[in-house]
């Protein structure tokens, strides 16, 4: 039977090129804090590695911050940052993922006030609102530049000019921290463009190997660190670095500089076939269907249960999830969805169909096709 | 052909057990009971790859698929029972009770309630008119789990696997295509998966230290806690060197675990003892003296005379000596492969 697997926001593979880059990093083992020749050798192999990184976002070198990925970057960028303060408030979204939502409930039990801002039903933030909820006890702003679930495309340059402006008239210095792991294959991450003191980059979402991910932190920010040990990474993240990881990282995201444009194009196709599928045969899809990313497409049924759904496909080879990997494993409906509005029942019956690039028409025909037939039996079942 | 609600574990035996039942043309509907989630001393719960498989299963079959939340039950039947029983110094059975409590008194009760007119287990027994009757496949036969399910409403249930061996399961479930075909059988406590019961005692009840003594009121050496002792262990003493320790007798008000070196001796092997606390599937009479009784799973059954002392308690004397004969585990009274009935050891 053919595997076909169609669950890219939750793991992407490793590229060939990403795969012989590392495979020739991984001769050298050597501590890059080590003080002769071979540490010496693999400090540069890092700091080049940290340089094309730095290159992807605009950034200086300094500002570069390795991590074990994701989940630890933003754990990094909440609790790092807040954690300089005795106090404050921070402004963030219920649909986050659980990396941003969970430290914002560790901060709480702290002692700190999270506010969280209304999204309408695509999932895109009410500005009047968002400005209303600054005030000068307010130290950081913590919303992604994409839904993972969704795939609703947030305007973080307006949200952080906003931010800049408060700033500026209040004379206060609230951080902004954008996770941008969903969003960086086809999107313009740069700092400049997005305007954000802290930025979250994941290498598993980007065809890079797992394991490794970066913070972005605008020079002069006040953090702390999370792992205390040695030196490495500025002092905020103690730990051997592991250079081929680093190097693989580096080069996923260099790809994603050759690929971007034949990506994106590459994901509307497949969005525009699938989501006309669906609209066919009127099941709602979810997010804003313009402002998005079209790697991702989430759609809910009105009396399905997305699980079953999901066993359903996995018996005739076609892998899908109900959402965030992160949370499928609760059997809980999708906070994320409840956040836009959707019943109960709808969160239930959300499946997310996520493309890669080696992602076929064909591949998708033959989806629609074993979803035809699943549904036939789920129908006859009622 | 009826409507049959089958409570699938994720495991082999209950997927055949549903295939069966749809190959012969009832329209079946396919439940997961959740009765245990929690991770214990840095054992990892299975419970999400159960349901996964059990899911899958369902799909396999393409029968509606139900999850069944009996968490709260569970703990405050099974869960306080097994750890009410271990604090009195008594091995209980938790599967028993899984049975009585649980899979045959909630879960039954919600199937017929959705709308099931039979209910089906993957359990190794048969039921005939009503009678509990051991299986065929002598090695696999769950009689002694399941004596204490309510025998009035045994015409309700269905144990499609009761006459077949667990090689021909396996067969089975290939030739239906499973796609749990070769999942492992799932070992140890059914909510506990692999974890040891000492650990998990340890997650409930506080360890305290005490002497092992042997039956001259020598101390040998010590334990962490009377209550995780089971009468017979040779195991696990914690005594260096020489000949090997067995507990004949647990004294948790006193902290005391009572060891011997003498494998024959009498505190250890019995001829007789007393059950109480009993279920007949068929009254038996006193003094009756054609009975063999089951003193723990899958132990050989011995022929005995049973006597009633009183309104609920039933005097055991066994043909031959038993060893390590527990407190708090059950005895189960058999008439060739009918089961006749059973109670818990005093």
């Amino acid at each position: 039977m053919k595997q076909v697997y169609l669950d890219y926001a939750a793991a992407t593979p490793i590229d060939r090129e990403v795969v012989q880059a590392m495979q020739a990093a991984m001769a050298d083992f050597t501590n890059p804090a080590s003080p002769y020749t071979s540490g010496r050798n693999a400090r540069k192999e890092l700091q080049n590695a940290r340089k094309k990184l730095a290159m992807f976002l605009g950034a200086n070198l300094d500002e570069i911050i390795f991590t074990s990925g994701a989940s630890e970057s933003n754990n990094l960028a909440i609790l790092g940052t807040a954690r300089t303060k005795v106090k404050g408030e921070i402004i963030s979204v219920q649909t986050e993922h659980s990396s941003i939502r969970e430290p914002l409930s560790q901060l709480e039990n702290e002692g700190y006030k999270v506010k969280w801002c209304e999204v309408d039903k695509n999932g895109r933030i009410n500005e009047s609102q968002f400005a209303k909820l600054l005030t000068k006890k307010t130290i950081m702003v913590s919303i992604s530049l994409a839904n993972s679930e969704y795939g609703t495309i947030e305007d973080i340059s307006r949200l952080s000019r906003i931010v800049h402006q408060f700033n500026e008239q209040e004379k206060c210095n609230i951080l902004f921290h954008t996770d941008a792991s969903a969003a960086a294959l086809v999107q313009n991450c740069t700092i400049s463009r997005l305007g954000v003191d802290l930025l979250t980059l994941s290498s598993a979402k980007v065809y890079g190997p797992t394991g490794i991910g970066l913070l972005y932190v605008r020079r002069g920010t006040e953090i702390q660190p999370l792992i205390y040990g040695g030196n490495q990474e500025s002092g905020l993240r103690a730990g051997t670095e592991s250079v081929f990881l680093a190097v693989g990282f580096a080069k996923a995201v260099e790809l994603i500089q050759k690929y971007q444009k034949k990506d994106d194009e590459h994901f509307r196709e497949l969005y525009t076939q699938l989501s006309k599928y669906f609209e066919q045969k009127g099941i709602q899809l979810n997010g804003d269907q313009k402002k998005r990313l079209y790697s991702i497409l989430n759609v809910s049924f009105n009396n399905l249960n997305g699980e079953d759904l999901v066993a359903y496909l996995d018996i005739q080879g076609f892998e899908v999830s109900t959402g965030a990997a992160c949370e499928v494993s609760n059997q809980l409906p999708s906070k994320a969805l409840l956040s836009l509005g959707l019943s109960k029942k709808y969160a239930q019956g959300s499946l997310r169909i996520s493309f890669g690039r080696t992602t076929t028409k064909s591949d998708l025909s033959a989806f629609t096709k074993a979803l035809d037939a699943t549904l036939t039996i789920l129908e006859q079942k009622k | 052909m009826s409507r049959v609600f089958v409570g699938l574990s994720g495991g082999v035996d209950s997927a055949v057990a549903a295939a069966l039942l749809q190959a012969s043309g009832h329209e079946v509907t396919g439940v997961y009971m959740k009765n245990w989630s929690r991770d214990i001393a840095g054992y990892h719960c299975p419970w999400q790859d159960d349901l996964a498989s059990a899911r899958l299963v369902a799909a396999h079959l393409q029968i509606p698929f139900k999850i069944y939340d009996f968490e709260k039950e569970y703990y405050n039947t099974v869960t306080k029972y097994l750890l009410d029983t271990y604090k009195k110094g008594q091995t209980p059975n938790p599967d028993v009770m899984c049975n009585q409590s649980i899979k045959f008194d909630v879960f039954y009760k919600q199937c017929m309630s959705e709308g099931a007119e039979l209910v089906a287990t993957g359990h190794y027994a048969r039921i005939i008119n009503g009678k509990l009757h051991t299986a065929f496949d002598k090695e696999k036969d769950q009689t002694y789990f399941l004596y204490r399910m309510n025998p009035s409403i045994a015409q309700d249930i269905l144990f499609p696997l009761g006459e077949l061996k667990k090689s021909d399961v396996r067969k089975s479930a290939q030739k239906f295509q499973l796609p749990n075909f070769d999942r492992p059988d799932s070992q140890g406590l059914c909510f506990v998966g692999p974890v040891p019961m000492r650990d998990f005692l340890s997650e409930f009840i506080q360890p305290q230290v005490g002497n092992i003594i042997d039956e001259n009121g020598d101390i040998l050496g010590q334990h962490n806690g009377a209550y995780a002792y089971t009468i017979g262990q040779r195991h696990g003493l914690g005594i260096g060197g020489g000949q090997p320790y067995y507990v004949y007798a647990i004294n948790t008000k006193n902290n005391l675990v009572h060891v011997t070196s003498n494998e024959d001796s009498s505190l250890l092997n019995k001829t007789e003892f007393e059950i109480n606390d009993c279920i007949w599937w068929k009254q038996p009479q006193d003094n009756e003296n054609k009975l063999k009784v089951r003193v723990r799973y899958r132990s050989k059954t011995i022929p005995c005379t049973i006597q009633k002392t009183n309104e609920d308690n039933w005097k055991i004397v066994l043909a031959q000596s038993e060893r390590a004969i527990a407190a708090g585990q059950s005895a189960v009274l058999y008439d060739d492969d009918l089961v006749v009935g059973g109670g818990i050891i005093c």
